[in-house]
């Protein structure tokens, strides 16, 4: 089966190398034939690779210990979910996923580019096949996933037990999706460039797939927020860690080109932005993978140290030049049609959010980096921390959550001091009298102040595009309130759902802004039948409970029993547990939470005594929930986004035209 | 490697060979030209994109955000994308806002709609939609 296993990845290496040469060759000198053989190839290189990844699931599944890779990930007593879980768990599993997942997109990208623009095949082809040789060639030669050992253990050694958990099952593969969706753009964009084919078709063809990967991004990141929040035991969800913001520069990037992409289809601006953007945003996840496969900076995320990186760079480098030269060489053709009027206008809010964007991805950058730039010019390794993160881009964010109220509702080209006043009078009021209403409800936090009032400037304005499209919708012909909404989103999906990703965005910096800034904490120790209060809450602990679970094999489970009490409410009973792991050194925690909308009572078990004392950790989070609920808007609206536009049978009548002629009302 | 059975040896030879002979099959083939390699026509996702902006322009005037002047400046480009034109490109250009900007007709639409001011572009939810239903 590790033979077996071992020529597939092999084969699909080679496969991906001829389809590179054999579509940029097939391009070049105008043989379809040669072109048609590359297709073929990336169709072989996905069956091998299916092959390989059948063979290393049914190893997983089958806890054959021959496999270091299983030895590794696997054991007796863990859940037969998280032995096939554990595919992506380790280094050599993930990329194969990677690669899978790659061959995948570009099997869909070739059928969709040869019905809509066959002249991008080849382009398209090759880059694809490059990216999956570089994978499959790190595969079948630094991390293959198919060493087999000749004196295989009795039992493997298992997952990292925070691993085993349902957020982190799906948070790899979804972040994966995401990450290699990226790719799919790079290779149309660069597609166009080589093939001149340099008018808004191929950045148009590549804004579905970043969308999808924009999508995947934001739910990996949301998963592992999750992940964070309940597994670690920390009472947070995002700590800045090099890994999470590998995800989150991409995610920044690709955000910056869905806006941007939108000046280029209405006014056939800034095709050479959005060009680069498409590049940086797959030279971002290349950069991911390197953070997280290289050790280079310590994560815990990341997988062990390894000798990948060098490896990672040179692609990394590699691919900039390619890319970044690509556009360069294209550059004047490249150049808009038009030129930005005004700067009062909707362009100009776009590309002020492109700016904010990338100055955030810039920071989150230089954050991240900054250990290693600090090592090679000082010799001292310095972490900058959270504390950098949240300075620099807290006050972004905020000028990003103004612009999301401005973006909307200003004009294209240029807006009038009529068009200003009529709509941002009411989004500016409600803003304003909500940050009046939190001063004089005491709220002495200004960076809470402003973001709140923020947050209701923008709820407002996407209220009042919501009721200006019902009223319109209403006049022509709509029965009712709720038949028009549905039918103005239907109608103009992109639009609408974007409006509807901006409320779930909304949701998440409420949650994010208050649980950031209200939050609070008490570390006690308790005898049994003591009680603690905190945040309104009171929290007796009822005493200590003791067992083992999943017989030898398995953990001491070590549980403080607790009673909540709001006021003289009793809101029931709580656990907050530590697992030992008996066959190694590691402890989880199991979190005692209960969750409101009002706000999170988070509890964890930090020691105990002998004498059955038990030192706990309390942590009262205002509206964290607002950020799971902005979690599930946020898709949906991207989901409405993604979902192919009703094309109109006709083009509609110009409005002037019917207005002034005969049959005007 | 050495000591993998004949079972094996067999499956992958017979995956490598109806890999090559998959791939390959094609070089056999004359050359047909294949599909045009120069762009041809605006793909689907162009002129889809294309429907959407004019959608959304004429929502956008619906509601009140774009000038009658900016609208009838700009739609006659979105109408020629969306119908699979090329788009007049030079027109515009002549027509920035440092240039002549195009007469308003007699009797002015936001005029003729809501009897108001044609040169007050404030006015938000009173204009008519173009195309009844397709806002």
């Amino acid at each position: 089966m590790a033979d077996l296993g071992r020529f597939a990845v092999l084969a699909a290496l080679v496969l991906a190398v001829y389809a590179l040469i054999a579509a940029a060759l097939g391009g070049v000198t105008r043989r379809w034939q040669l072109v048609t053989s590359g297709v073929r190839a990336l169709v072989a290189v996905a069956v091998m690779e299916a092959l390989a990844a059948g063979m290393l699931v049914s190893a997983l599944a089958g806890r054959d210990y021959r496999f270091a890779y299983v030895a590794s990930h696997v054991s007796d007593s863990q859940a037969l979910l998280y032995d096939i879980t554990s595919f992506w768990g380790g280094m050599e599993g993930s990329m194969l996923l990677w690669a899978m997942i790659l061959s995948g997109y570009s099997l869909l990208a070739v059928r969709s580019i040869s019905r809509q623009r066959p002249a991008l095949l080849p382009g398209v082809v090759a880059t694809c096949a490059g990216v999956a040789a570089f994978f499959l060639f790190m595969l079948a030669g630094t991390t293959s996933p198919f060493v087999t050992s000749p004196f295989p253990p009795a039992d493997g050694q298992g997952m990292n037990p925070l691993l085993l958990n349902t957020w982190m099952a799906i948070h790899p593969p979804t972040l994966y999706l995401g990450f290699v969706g990226l790719t799919v753009p790079f290779a149309i964009v660069l597609a166009s460039l080589a093939a001149r084919s340099v008018d808004e078709a191929g950045v148009l063809l590549a804004r579905p797939w970043m969308l999808w990967a924009w999508y995947c991004l934001s739910m990996g990141l949301m998963f592992g927020a999750k992940w964070s929040y309940v597994v670690l035991g920390w009472g947070g969800y995002w700590a800045w860690d090099p890994v999470e913001n590998a995800a989150l520069m991409p995610w920044l990037v690709s955000t910056a080109f869905l806006h941007s992409v939108m000046i280029q289809e209405r006014r056939g601006m800034l095709k050479q932005w959005t060009a680069l953007l498409v590049v940086l945003a797959f030279g971002l996840s290349i950069f991911g993978t390197f953070l997280t496969r290289s050790g280079v900076l310590s994560s815990i995320h990341a997988f062990t140290q390894s000798s990948l990186g060098a490896y990672f760079l040179g692609f990394l480098a590699l691919v900039m030049l390619v890319g970044f030269g690509a556009v360069a060489w294209r550059w004047d053709e490249l150049r808009g049609e038009n030129t930005l009027d005004s700067a009062l206008s909707r362009e100009s809010a776009f590309l002020l959010n492109n700016a904010v964007l990338l100055s955030m991805a810039f920071a989150v950058f230089l954050g991240t980096i900054f250990p290693v730039l600090s090592e090679v010019l000082t010799g001292r390794r310095t972490n900058v921390g959270p504390p950098f993160f949240d300075h620099v881009v807290a006050p972004l964010a905020l000028v990003l959550l103004l612009l999301m109220g401005i973006g909307p509702l200003i004009a294209w080209r240029r807006a009038s001091a009529a068009n200003l006043r009529s709509n941002f009078l009411a989004p500016g009021a409600a803003g304003v009298l909500l940050g009046l209403a939190l001063l004089a409800a005491g709220v002495r936090a200004a960076g809470a102040v402003l973001a709140f009032s923020l947050c209701g400037f923008v709820a407002a304005t996407i209220a009042l595009e919501f009721a200006r499209g019902i009223r319109v919708r209403l006049a022509h012909g709509s029965h009712s309130a709720m038949r028009a909404c549905a039918a103005l989103v239907m109608h103009n999906r992109r639009r609408y759902g974007g409006y509807i990703v901006h409320l779930g965005m909304l949701l998440l910096l409420v949650g994010v802004t208050a649980s950031s800034i209200f939050s609070t904490q008490r570390l006690v120790t308790l005898h049994p039948g003591g009680s603690v209060r905190l945040g309104g809450y009171t929290v007796r602990f009822d005493g200590l409970q003791q067992s083992i679970r999943n017989g030898a094999e398995g953990r001491l489970v070590v549980a403080a029993r607790l009673r909540i009490f709001d006021g003289r409410r009793d809101l029931g009973a709580l656990e907050a547990r530590r697992n030992l792991f008996l066959t190694g050194q590691e402890s989880t925690t199991d979190v005692a939470l209960r969750s409101t909308p009002r706000d999170d009572l988070y509890v964890t078990l930090t020691g105990w005594t002998i004498s059955g004392d038990a030192t706990l950790r309390l942590l009262v989070n205002p509206l964290v929930m607002w950020i799971w609920a902005g979690g599930l808007v946020l898709p949906a609206g991207a989901i409405i986004t993604m979902l192919p536009e009703r094309r109109s049978l006709r083009v509609p009548v110009p409005m002037a035209e019917r207005a002034w002629g005969a049959e005007a009302p | 490697m050495g000591c993998r059975g004949p079972v094996t040896e067999a499956m992958i030879i017979a995956l490598a060979a109806a890999a090559a002979a998959w791939v390959l099959l094609p070089l056999l083939r004359a050359n047909d030209g294949g599909p045009p390699l120069e762009p041809g026509g605006a793909p689907r996702a162009v002129r889809d994109a294309a429907h959407a902006a004019l959608r959304d322009f004429e929502l956008d005037y619906a509601t009140g955000k774009i000038s009658l002047e900016d609208y009838q400046f700009l739609r006659p480009r979105y109408e020629a994308r969306a119908n699979g034109e090329e788009s007049p490109v030079p027109a515009i250009r002549a027509n920035t806002l440092e240039g002549p900007i195009p007469a308003s007709p007699p009797n002015s639409a936001k005029g003729r709609a809501t009897g108001g001011n044609p040169k007050d572009d404030a006015g938000p939810d009173a204009r008519p939609t173009p195309g009844g239903r397709q806002i």
